[in-house]
């Protein structure tokens, strides 16, 4: 017990580290989570609105069947422009385009014949060739339904209906600031093992070196408290600090997934964590196992180096499919990799049984850390004994 | 007769090639000060680790207590505390929970440990520093820091493994005293060093040791009876000539004369008045001398004699 609470007193003193790698986490989850701002509850795709000119010259019920659903999803103004003006509106980038809806358009539709909507468009951007999709769907919409048989105030009803779901892209510049295409939980699971790993051997690495240090060890050991008893309280000591920052970290992560917990996925990313919170322990046994005084000098260069240098190498802060080849081979290595796959796989709806493979390549460093640090520690006593 | 608290017999430790321990035996009784003298390198350390159990030994017995010492002897270890030479405290606890951290593993009662915590920092004085962490201590204040955590416990045996080593004159006296007041109050004391003047002040008995194997064992005034030097006069002369080194040379009882750096040393074995003699042949031989005094001979010249080497390292 003396052991241990020694052990807490020393993980307490390294606070303000703990306190910078938490607030980093901090930072990144709120600017991971922002991205997704405008998701709706069920996290689909919706449209984004555009601004269009609509000169509506017929004033029918048709025509303005169609302006109605164009300001049901675009910033619409209500105008007539010369040609030119119109060249100038949408060049100018001020709108993406111009419907004008010509005078006899409902007669051309009772008599059955093709109808037109004149729509200028800026062709390099995807959002006007949208529009005009919008459009010719709508009328089609409508047309099919009055095929069916239904009046043409029904077939506008049914059609406007049927259009009103989220769409199934959504409507945006390409240059434009991009969403990304991953799930919240993927994304903001992606990054947690730099804040695990920062955490845990910032605050748990000097505090197990401290009690590593010779002549402390010593007279610990020479005590009438047993060496077992000894790395039984460091190593439930760890156990402890790990555990908390686990549980918080899910915690912290979970707020911001709000309706995405308890999902399948969120469920998956939490084991994917656990796992990885396990192997940085076993990461801190095999540091640790090397001579205390060298380690404890360059306690910070570690700890940035595995940190930042995994992360990078590991598809944690740059995509994997960003990565080149050669740093792939390094990666595959490494247990972030492994976390990283289990999270891509995760979200493209793997079950536990399909991550069965990433999941033991990532414990399987674990595993070599934690037997090269025992073997470390056991041949140290040999020599020091020889 | 006084209980043995250490019986070491016949002690071997070897690193590869290096004998550090060369069938070494040593005996302590309850209630003394055991002095292990010896330079760097001559395996008083190597001692004082096998017989914690904190090195593994190739042959030979160690018995703490009248029991034969094993790594599992719990029983055992709470007797003992140990001091060692490098300052082992952790630099994130304060003064205070540095000494509960030592004395905890010894003393599961909190009043208890509280009360023990507390006459430990009276004991070496550090009580208005218990506050302070490691780091903004002074390099005596550290010793004694060291020193309070290897005592707390009230331990029967205490192992002092060089204490004084780069400490200031102030600090270095205060330590000493204690550990006199320690073994006042009971307990047997085991102390290493190399510098002679504190083992010879301190200690009842001493065992002077080379190379893994005890040399000299005896009380001070029985090692320095088993030299042949029993004073030395020391001269600062200037400009002496051989002749006159030659002369002194047959003076009575004198049997080694040097001559360096203006200082002539006289080496005597027996007799009362050496001192007078060699003043009277400056007299009669109309040399002068800046100054005369004798020298009583020390454990360094035991050492010296006995091993043809210095005991401490020059400085």
């Amino acid at each position: 017990m003396q052991v241990f609470k020694a052990f807490m007193k020393i993980v307490k003193s390294n606070k303000a580290g703990i306190i910078l790698y938490f607030s980093i986490c901090v930072l990144m989850t709120i600017m991971v989570a922002s991205q997704y701002k405008d998701d709706n509850a069920a996290g689909g795709f919706s449209s984004l609105g555009a601004s269009i000119i609509v000169n509506d010259s017929d004033k029918s019920e048709l025509s303005k069947a169609v302006v109605k659903y164009l300001k049901s999803i675009h910033d619409v103004t209500e105008k007539k422009y010369s040609d030119d003006d119109v060249k100038d509106l949408i060049y100018s980038d001020y709108y993406i385009a111009y419907v004008d809806i010509p005078e006899g358009f409902m007669d051309k539709h009772m008599t059955d014949e093709a109808l037109e909507i004149d729509t200028v468009i800026d062709t390099s951007r995807a959002a006007g060739n949208y529009v005009s999709l919008q459009l010719s769907s709508y009328i089609d919409g409508i047309l099919r339904f009055e095929n069916a048989g239904f009046s043409l105030e029904e077939a506008v009803k049914n059609t406007n209906e049927a259009v009103d779901t989220d769409s199934f892209i959504d409507l945006k510049e390409t240059d434009s600031n991009e969403k990304t295409s991953n799930s919240k939980t993927y994304s903001l699971f992606l990054f947690l093992p730099y804040a695990i790993m920062s955490i845990i051997l910032w605050c748990l690495l000097p505090a197990v070196l401290r009690f590593n240090v010779k002549d402390v060890k010593d007279r610990t050991i020479v005590s009438s408290i047993s060496t077992s008893s000894r790395n039984i309280a460091l190593f439930g000591g760890s156990a402890l600090v790990s555990l908390i920052v686990y549980i918080g970290l899910v915690v912290f992560v979970s707020i911001f997934l709000k309706g995405d917990i308890f999902s399948t996925k969120w469920l998956l990313s939490i084991i994917n964590m656990f796992i990885f919170t396990m192997v940085t322990g076993c990461m801190l046994i095999f540091i640790a196992s090397f001579p205390t005084t060298s380690v404890l000098k360059a306690k910070d260069i570690i700890v940035n180096i595995i940190g930042l240098g995994f992360s990078f190498l590991g598809g944690i802060f740059v995509p994997l499919e960003v990565l080149g080849d050669g740093v792939k081979s390094v990666g595959k290595f490494l247990p972030t990799y492994w976390y990283a796959i289990s999270l891509e796989k995760i979200e493209s709806g793997a079950e536990l049984a399909d991550l069965t493979e990433s999941f033991g390549m990532e414990a399987l460093f674990g595993v070599v850390c934690l037997a090269a640090g025992l073997a470390i520690s056991k041949l140290s006593i040999y020599i020091k004994d020889r | 007769m006084p209980n043995t608290v250490v019986e070491i017999n016949n002690l071997v430790k070897r690193y590869k090639e290096l004998i550090a321990l060369d069938n070494f035996s040593l005996k302590i009784n309850e209630g003394e000060v055991f002095g292990l003298l010896g330079p760097n390198g001559s395996g008083k350390t190597t001692t004082i680790n096998c017989m914690l159990s904190l090195l593994a030994y190739d042959k030979g017995e160690i018995k703490l207590f009248g029991e034969k010492m094993t790594p599992n002897k719990r029983e055992i270890k709470s007797k003992i505390g140990i001091v060692s030479q490098n300052v082992a405290v952790f630099d994130e606890l304060t003064v205070y929970e540095n000494v509960e951290y030592f004395c905890g593993l010894y003393i599961k009662d909190k009043k208890l440990r509280k009360q023990y915590v507390d006459e430990a920092l009276e004991f070496v004085d550090i009580m208005d520093f218990k506050k302070f962490y490691p780091k903004k201590l002074s390099g005596g204040l550290l010793r004694r820091l060291n020193i309070a955590c290897g005592i707390a416990h009230k331990p029967e045996l205490i192992i002092f493994d060089e204490p004084t080593v780069a400490v200031d004159p102030q600090s270095r006296n205060k330590i000493l005293e204690g550990i006199e007041e320690l073994n006042k109050k009971g307990a047997t004391i085991i102390y290493t060093s190399h510098y002679m003047e504190e083992v010879e002040q301190l200690c009842n008995h001493i065992l002077i040791m080379d190379k893994g194997k005890k040399i000299a064992e005896g009380t001070s005034d029985e090692l320095k009876g088993m030299i042949k030097n029993t004073e030395s006069v020391v001269v600062n002369v200037r400009h002496l000539k051989d002749n006159a080194i030659e002369d002194i040379k047959k003076l009575h009882h004198v049997y080694d004369v040097k001559y360096m750096n203006n200082i002539l040393t006289i080496k005597c074995s027996g007799g009362k008045h050496n001192i007078t003699h060699v003043a009277e042949y400056f007299e009669q031989s109309n040399l002068d001398y800046d100054r005369i005094y004798s020298e009583l001979p020390t454990l360094n010249d035991v050492f010296l004699e006995i091993t043809g080497k210095e005991l401490r390292d020059k400085e």
